[in-house]
């Protein structure tokens, strides 16, 4: 075989190894495209659905805030009851907040780096600068954020909890017997001042928020 | 008495609008999906139509369309829940394009009932709107 003949089975092979990193990169770029395209469709399918009982909500409670007077035949609804109305009503309030920040967050991302990032940002910004309450404590002051106190182990083990995973599976998964891993949550919850697995997960929830 | 229809397939919406409607003195009709909603409006005389733009057959923005061709001095309040737009492509607003096609005033879910209220006052000459603040001082 001469030199020349070597070189021309040569490049045709690099020319084609090339080619195929290019389709892999390219299979995998369109892959992650349309990851992201179904998160989003998700997403917009999450909240169309959302803001429909929550117009609904917020149009209930301001009439029942407004006028609950003509609603127990002409006379004043009593101060508590006040009081739980507006509470609902702020809590809804929340939420279509949450609703309203998601939709702008993610207005013009053209990559899921971007795309994390402004959520991130979002997070940040509306978790310092607003002034939104969780069950009735400015985020600031809320007692949850006694999370940060607690150890790596606890972290693992408060994961594992919020996922409705059980003593006997959480200990399993840590290499710990069912009853370290209640120990473990017995802790938690008393550092955290929970008093069920509810105000775990609630707790949790305004972490990530 | 200012009679309005509501075409909108989430019965927990339309129902609470018409519940709102009604303190403010307004007779309000629900139609659950297209069909009812363009046989009762052109069945009927309305003051306003209220129209959500993703209702299952006919899709609300053919509807403010055939609304405003056929009965162009009622106006269209038209609504919707959808507000995300997609990060791989620009997705189409939606109310945009039903301001285009006529409608009056576009709303997005969810609203408060001052919003509901004041989508409806702007679709009215000031003489026959209704007010929420003068009917409480009554």
């Amino acid at each position: 075989m001469t030199l020349t003949n070597f070189r021309s089975n040569i490049v045709p092979r690099t020319a084609h190894k090339l080619a195929a990193q290019n389709f892999n990169q390219l299979q995998a770029d369109l892959v992650s495209r349309a990851r992201m395209w179904a998160a989003d469709e998700v997403r917009a399918a999450i909240a169309h659905q959302l803001n429909e009982p929550l117009t609904a909500l917020l149009l209930y409670l301001q009439e029942i805030k407004e006028r609950g007077g003509h609603f127990t035949g002409g006379g004043a609804i009593p101060n508590s009851m006040q009081d739980m109305v507006e509470m609902a009503l702020r809590e809804t309030e929340r939420v279509c907040d949450i609703m309203e920040r998601l939709g702008n967050t993610f207005e013009e991302p053209t990559d899921t780096e971007t795309a994390v990032a402004r959520g991130r940002e979002a997070i940040e910004s509306w978790t310092l600068s607003s002034n939104a309450k969780c069950n009735g404590y400015p985020l600031s002051a809320s007692p949850y954020t006694v999370h940060h106190h607690l150890t790596p182990r606890e972290h693992e083990v408060l994961a594992l909890i919020t996922g409705g995973t059980s003593n006997k599976e959480g200990g399993r998964r840590m290499g710990i017997s069912p009853r370290t891993f209640e120990v473990h949550r017995a802790h938690i919850m008393e550092k955290l001042g929970a008093r069920n697995v509810v105000d775990l997960v609630r707790m949790t929830l305004s972490e990530v928020r | 008495m200012t009679r309005v229809l509501v075409i909108d397939d989430d019965q927990s919406v339309s129902v609470a609008i018409q519940l709102m409607l009604a303190r403010q003195g307004c007779d309000t009709v629900l139609a659950p999906d297209a069909d009812v909603g363009v046989q009762t409006f052109e069945s009927s005389k309305f003051d306003l139509a209220m129209v959500d733009i993703f209702i299952p057959e006919m899709d609300g923005l053919k509807i403010i369309k055939r609304f405003r061709e056929r009965m162009p001095a009622v106006p269209i309040i038209a609504m919707t829940g959808f507000r995300f737009r997609n990060s791989m492509a620009p997705t189409l607003d939606f109310l945009g394009m039903a301001a285009q096609l006529g409608a009056t005033y576009c709303l997005r879910k969810p609203f408060t009932l001052q919003q509901l209220i004041a989508a409806i006052n702007s679709c009215f000459d000031p003489a026959i709107s209704i007010d929420r603040t003068a009917e409480t001082e009554k």
